[in-house]
Formats: C-alpha cells, structure tokens, sequence
C-alpha cells in the first residue's frame, strides 16, 4: 500500500477549490437570499404594524370627528331652539303690547264715551237742575226769592274789601245789575238805593233783564262779575258735579 | 483481484499520477459547480420550488452547524458544508455503473482528513489568535498538552480510516457479491451503501465542525468560563 | 504458500470476526436503548434516531478498522515484500 502525496496534494486543491467556487455561486448566495427575505418579511411586518397604526388612529379621528358632529348638531339643534323661543317671546311679547295698545284704546274710547254720556248726563242733568229751579220758583213768590237774593248781593257787597267796593263804585262805564224779569221803575229805585247804600255811595246802575237767570240779581262791570243767581248756583252745582266725577 | 488500496494511474500530468479517482473528482466537482450556479442563478424573494430546496439545504446545514456547536454558521457554512455535499456526492456516485467513489481511495481521504487539520488551526487562529489556538492544547489542564498534541493528529486520521473503510469496504463488498452472484444481487447492499454514505458525509461534517469549534472555544480566554475551578483559569496561573 | 500467508489470512480472518463481535453486540445494546428512549420519549425520536444513526457508524468504524487490518494483512502485508 502506497500513497500517492502527489495525488493526495491534488485532491486537496481540487477540494479547496470546489469550497472557493461552491462559496462564491452557492453558499453565499443563498444564504443572502434567506437574509433578505427575512429582512423583507420584517420589514413588510413593520410596514403592516406602522399601517395598522395609522388606519386606527384614521378611525379615531373619524369617530372624533363623528362625536364632534353630534355635538355640533346639538349645539345648531340647542341654538335653534333658542331662537324659537325668543322669537316666540317676542311675537309674544308683541302681541301682549299690541292686545295692551287695543285694550289701551278701547280704554280711552270707553271713557271717552262715557265722558261723552257724562258730559251728556250732565248736561241733562243741568237742564233738569234748571227745570225743577223754574218749578221750583213758579211756586215761590217771585217778589219774596228777589228780595232775599237782594239781601244776598248787599251782603255780598258789604263783605267785599273796601277797594274793591271802591273800584267797583268808580267804575266808568257803570255798573250792570241784571235780573230775571223786568222791573218796575219802583222796584228798580228801591234795589238801586238797597244797592248803592250796600256800595256806601252813589253808582251808575243800568238794569239789564236775563231771563236765563231764573231767579237773582247779578253785577257786572267790564271788569268784574258778581253771581248772585240760581243759573250761577246750578253752573256751581254742575262743575262740581262734573269734578266728582 | 486487484487491491482495494492501491489506485491505478491512468494517466501523468508532469509528476502527477491521474487516477480515476482524480477525474470522478473533477467531474463531481464540475457537476456540483456548474448546478449551484444554473439552480442558484437568479435567487427572488418570493421562492420558487427550486430556489426553496436550495435554501432548505443551506438552513438545515445552518441549523446543523448551531445545534451541535452552538456557533453562528456563517464562517464556517462554506467549508463545512461544502464537505458535507462533496462527500455525499462522492459515495453516491457509487450508484453510476463503472463509476467508483472517489472517496473510496485513499489520497482523496487523506486529502479531506489532512485539509480537516488545517481549517482546524485555520479557523483557531482566526477566531483567538495563535495564542489562543495553543492555549486551545491545554485545556482542560496543561498536563494534557501532549495528549491533545497526539489527538490532533489521530482524531483525523480516525476520520480518514472512518471513510476510506466504510466507504471502501461497500464497494469492496459490492464488487465481491457482483463477482459472485452476478446480477440484482448486490442491491441490498447498494441501499445499505447509499445510508452508509449518507452517514458518513454527515459524520465527517460534524466532526470536523466539533474539531474546531472546540479548538474556538478552548483558545478562548477565561471571560467565557466565570467558574474558578475552571482548567483555563489553572493554566493561566 | 509459505507460513507467513496462511498465518496473515488467519489472522485476517480473525480480526475480521473477532471485530465483528463486540460491535454487533454494542450495536445491539444501542438500538435496545434507542428504543427504549423513543419509546418512553416518542416526541424526541427524531433526535434519538439522528443520534442513533451516527453513533451506530461510530461503533461500526471499529469494525472497519479491523477490516482495514484484515485488507492490509491480505493486499498490502509488508512482511510478505
């Protein structure tokens, strides 16, 4: 038995050669090509995670954005009612002012007209006043109410202050004593002394007949009036009448 | 009969004698070569078939290597399994009618067991220095420095007899029965062969894995072992 | 035919037996024990099996080298010139 260190030198060559060569087309190849995929394989599980990631946060945000829909719609829902409401309160609140502005005016018509039907009573009033006052009269003896409304206007007179009593018997054009009827000369001297003796001198008396009157005597001047007569007494009566009301 | 140890020279190129061995050798070669190239020749990331074979065999020799070594198999993925489909081929081509192995003859064994020594202190070295691939022969302890001296060089030589009989002997015995029985006979025994074969391939592979990476793990420093009692940590005193 | 070839055919022949012996028996408690292991342990039986395989060609090697032996005696007999 011998061997051949020759050919055991050329196996060996021929075995390190086939590693060089089986290394450079086999094993380094395919060995990469494992690597890569498993870095691929990675990298596309990364990929996945990364964009299943994003997909839930794309999923929050469309839930956020749906809750923030909702609550918009509440919020346009709460707002329009709102506005009803204040727009009901002030239709509302428009027609309780116009219902006051008719009840107002129909206030004022009412007590227009029953200032209308008062003024109307009143004046019927006054009327009757002066038809019982007539009545009234007709019964009485006219000579006795003038003598009596005489005693009145010279005691009127007699209370008046001095200078006006003054004024009064110095006035120019002269004095108006008017009555209801016509008076005889007699009577007419008689109340014109009663009358000058109240003013404490002579005056200028000039008799005028009224008979709206009904019953007294009344002086008058330009300047100054004194009544002294049933129609004075019933216009007092009336006014106050019409005052209490 | 002519002896199963000698090999016939066919012919010489200078001072070397080409055996038939030597051309099986070649033509093992350049079918090894030119198929990974052609198989492997446009690798994707989707796999074919093909490509998904390829790589079946490139992870089991992966899973191989870090099972029984636990080291990473990158720098040692070429040489190992390079053996490992060399060898393999080589016995099965047994199964070629006038092709005998060309691991059946002692130059391609020695050539395998002799290169197995070199990549063991070629990757010593590499992997701890030369000051670690000799403090790789004393462990467990210094004592042991002319055993592991000795060891060395028997464990592949044990690996070189290993093949060369086993694979040897098939052939042997195969060609016995054939002169004997003639036909369909020696099958039985072929079968047997391709197991023994395959065995064979994966046992030299392995062992010459665990040769270095012992040699790796002994050459280290004792930062590997925190445990005092370990025989680096003696030695180092 | 001298002494000296019949005493190495003999002698081949009886290393060849002789090496046969102890590991067929080795071989036999291994698989026994393999069994035994898968069977206890039928989810580690790829691995046992793995193990078994090369451990058998471990064992089967110290049969080869006594054939190794046995064929050096015969072809390459350096006694013999």
């Amino acid at each position: 038995m011998t061997i051949d260190f020759w050919g055991l030198g050329l196996q060996a060559i021929n075995f390190l050669i086939l590693v060089w060569l089986l290394t450079r087309v086999f094993w380094r190849p395919v060995a990469a090509a494992i690597v890569a995929r498993q870095t691929a394989a990675r990298s596309l599980l990364n990929e996945g995670k990364s964009l299943q990631a994003k997909a839930d946060a794309a999923l929050a945000e469309v839930a956020e954005i749906r809750a923030g829909m909702a609550a918009e719609r509440e919020a346009l829902l709460a707002k329009a009612a709102t506005e009803a409401e204040t727009a009901t309160k002030a239709v509302l609140a428009e027609a309780r002012d116009k219902a006051d502005k008719l009840i107002a005016a129909a206030e004022l018509a009412r007590k227009r007209d029953a200032e209308a039907a008062r003024a109307r009573e009143a004046a019927r009033s006054a009327e009757l006043a002066v038809d019982i006052a007539r009545r009234l009269l007709d019964r009485l003896p006219r000579e006795e109410v003038q003598a009596a409304f005489l005693d009145l206007l010279v005691k009127a007179l007699t209370e008046m202050k001095p200078q006006d009593r003054a004024a009064l018997q110095g006035a120019r054009e002269g004095i108006e004593l008017v009555g209801p009827t016509d008076l005889e000369a007699a009577e007419q001297a008689r109340i014109a002394k009663a009358v000058q003796t109240a003013l404490g001198g002579p005056a200028k008396l000039r008799f005028v007949t009224e008979p709206e009157l009904i019953a007294g005597f009344e002086l008058r001047t330009s300047h100054f009036v004194l009544h002294n007569s049933w129609q004075a007494d019933l216009d007092a009566i009336l006014k106050e009448l019409k005052h209490a009301a | 009969m002519d002896s199963p140890l000698d090999s016939v020279a066919l012919f010489h190129i200078g001072p070397v004698a080409i055996t038939q061995a030597i051309l099986t050798t070649w033509a093992i070669m350049a079918v090894l070569v030119l198929g990974a190239y052609l198989l492997s020749r446009n690798l994707v990331l989707m796999p074919s078939k093909r490509q998904a074979a390829l790589e079946l065999i490139v992870s089991t020799i992966d899973i191989q290597i870090r099972e029984t070594t636990g080291a990473e198999p990158a720098p040692y993925r070429g040489f190992i399994g390079t053996l490992f489909l060399f060898i393999l081929v080589a016995n099965w081509s047994s199964l070629l009618p006038g092709v005998e192995p060309p691991t059946a003859t002692l130059e391609t064994d020695a050539a395998l067991a002799v290169l197995v020594f070199l990549s063991v202190i070629w990757f010593g070295v590499r992997g701890t220095g030369w000051g670690g691939y000799f403090r790789s022969f004393a462990a467990p302890n210094p004592v042991m420095i002319p055993l592991n001296m000795m060891e060395s060089i028997t464990r592949v030589f044990s690996m070189f007899v290993r093949l060369f009989g086993n694979v040897m002997s098939g052939v042997f015995v195969i060609g016995i029965v054939a002169s004997l029985a003639g036909l369909l006979v020696p099958i039985p025994l072929m079968a047997l062969d391709l197991l023994t074969g395959l065995v064979q391939a994966y046992i030299f592979a392995v062992l010459a894995m665990v040769f270095i990476s012992a040699t790796v793990e002994d050459g280290r420093p004792e930062t590997a072992d925190a445990d005092p009692s370990t025989p680096s940590r003696e030695m180092e005193r | 035919m001298d002494y000296l070839s019949i005493a190495s055919i003999f002698c081949a022949a009886f290393a060849v037996s002789f090496g046969a012996l102890g590991p067929a028996l080795a071989e036999g408690r291994a698989v026994a024990a393999a069994m035994d292991a898968i069977a206890r342990q039928p989810e580690a039986g790829n691995t046992i099996s793995r193990t078994l395989f090369v451990g058998l060609a471990m064992i089967e090697t110290t049969a080869i080298y006594c054939l190794v032996i046995a064929l050096l005696l015969l072809f390459a007999n350096p006694l013999l010139g």
